[in-house]
């Protein structure tokens, strides 16, 4: 794949690592810095796209090994009530808005792997998919998921 | 809220757009985000090494040693600068398209290696710079003040350095204890 074929690609699918800098890092410049280490690890690892898989799917287990793996120095979350992603559609009440920034505030307290999983569960993929980017068996997929919304439930409730 | 309503909204969110001619210059024009700061890391500490040679052997009489100790300390601080370069390098290296495990596993492994390999040589370039100070020296109270903060700073720049790479090790860990039965 050519440097402006595999441009156009990212370009295209750009959203994909903006969601995960957005969950792994609070600060824009640390997003700005890991989005960059994404883009030039997928460029680095485009051999291995093999085009049976989709290719936001490719991209997701690579900007997540790459996340997780970084050796970025890491700065505390110091994100505030409030300072929550900016939706293009409005939450359509004020309880709504309360509750989207209570479970992403939640979220965001889970540890490195169970960001992970719950981001690719949010991005519609299916138990074999996230099996296959994770390494880990589909029934394993079950086990966590539903252990990491009884975690997100405690932290909100408490 | 449950996640299947914050799935809804996330779809919406606004996400930034980088246009193509960034994106093209984020993968050959730039350097790599971690390769650029310990670069930084390494220019710093090599002009703050030499200039604290240049200066005890101007300031203290260093000049007296004999010059295999200066060259001693000198090559210490290179090696340990050439391994923090082509270390960083190495992890920075290791390769993303496998299963997450997979790869999470090979990072702490590598990560391990290098961590172990970084403090066993800045303390070697540590213990190269104290013996340069304790070469030769008729030692006088105050130069055992002198010696002992050294010491000091010293060991308290390896306890940083060690806990620093303890954090990263222990996360990477927690991370693939998370993910195996």
């Amino acid at each position: 794949m050519d440097a402006a074929r595999f441009s156009a690609l990212i370009d295209q699918h750009q959203a994909v690592i903006w969601r995960v800098c957005r969950l792994y890092c609070s600060h824009v410049e640390d997003r700005e810095d890991l989005f960059q280490e994404i883009a030039l690890k997928l460029w680095q690892s485009r051999a291995s796209f093999r085009g049976d898989a989709k290719f936001s799917t490719w991209m997701y287990r690579v900007a997540l090994n790459t996340a997780i793996t970084s050796l970025r120095r890491r700065r505390p979350d110091l994100r505030y009530p409030g300072d929550v992603p900016d939706l293009a559609v409005e939450p359509p009440d004020d309880g709504m808005a309360d509750r989207y920034e209570k479970l992403s505030s939640a979220i965001r307290l889970l540890d490195d792997a169970e960001k992970a999983l719950i981001m690719l569960y949010l991005e519609g993929m299916s138990y074999a998919e996230m099996a296959e980017a994770l390494g880990i068996t589909e029934n394993y997929i079950g086990v966590k998921l539903s252990r990491i919304k009884d975690k997100l439930k405690t932290i909100i409730n408490r | 809220m449950d996640l299947h309503e914050l799935k809804q909204l996330l779809e919406g969110e606004r996400i930034p757009q980088k246009d193509r001619s960034e994106i093209h210059a984020l993968l050959y024009d730039r350097p790599h985000p971690v390769l650029r700061a310990v670069r930084r890391q390494v220019i710093i500490e090599a002009t703050a090494w030499g200039g604290f040679l240049l200066l005890v052997y101007t300031a203290f009489d260093a000049h007296t040693k004999p010059l295999w100790v200066g060259l001693l300390v000198a090559l210490a601080v290179s090696v340990y600068l050439a391994h923090l370069m082509a270390g960083y390098s190495g992890v920075v290296a290791v390769p993303a398209d496998k299963p997450l495990v997979e790869s999470l596993a090979l990072a702490y492994a590598r990560m391990r290696r290098f961590a172990i390999r970084n403090l066993l040589l800045r303390s070697l370039s540590l213990a190269a710079v104290f013996f340069f100070f304790n070469y030769g020296i008729d030692f006088t109270p105050a130069k055992y003040g002198a010696l002992v903060a050294i010491a000091v700073v010293f060991i308290v720049q390896l306890l940083i350095n060690r806990s620093l790479w303890l954090r990263r090790l222990r996360r990477l860990r927690s991370a693939i204890e998370s993910l195996v039965p």
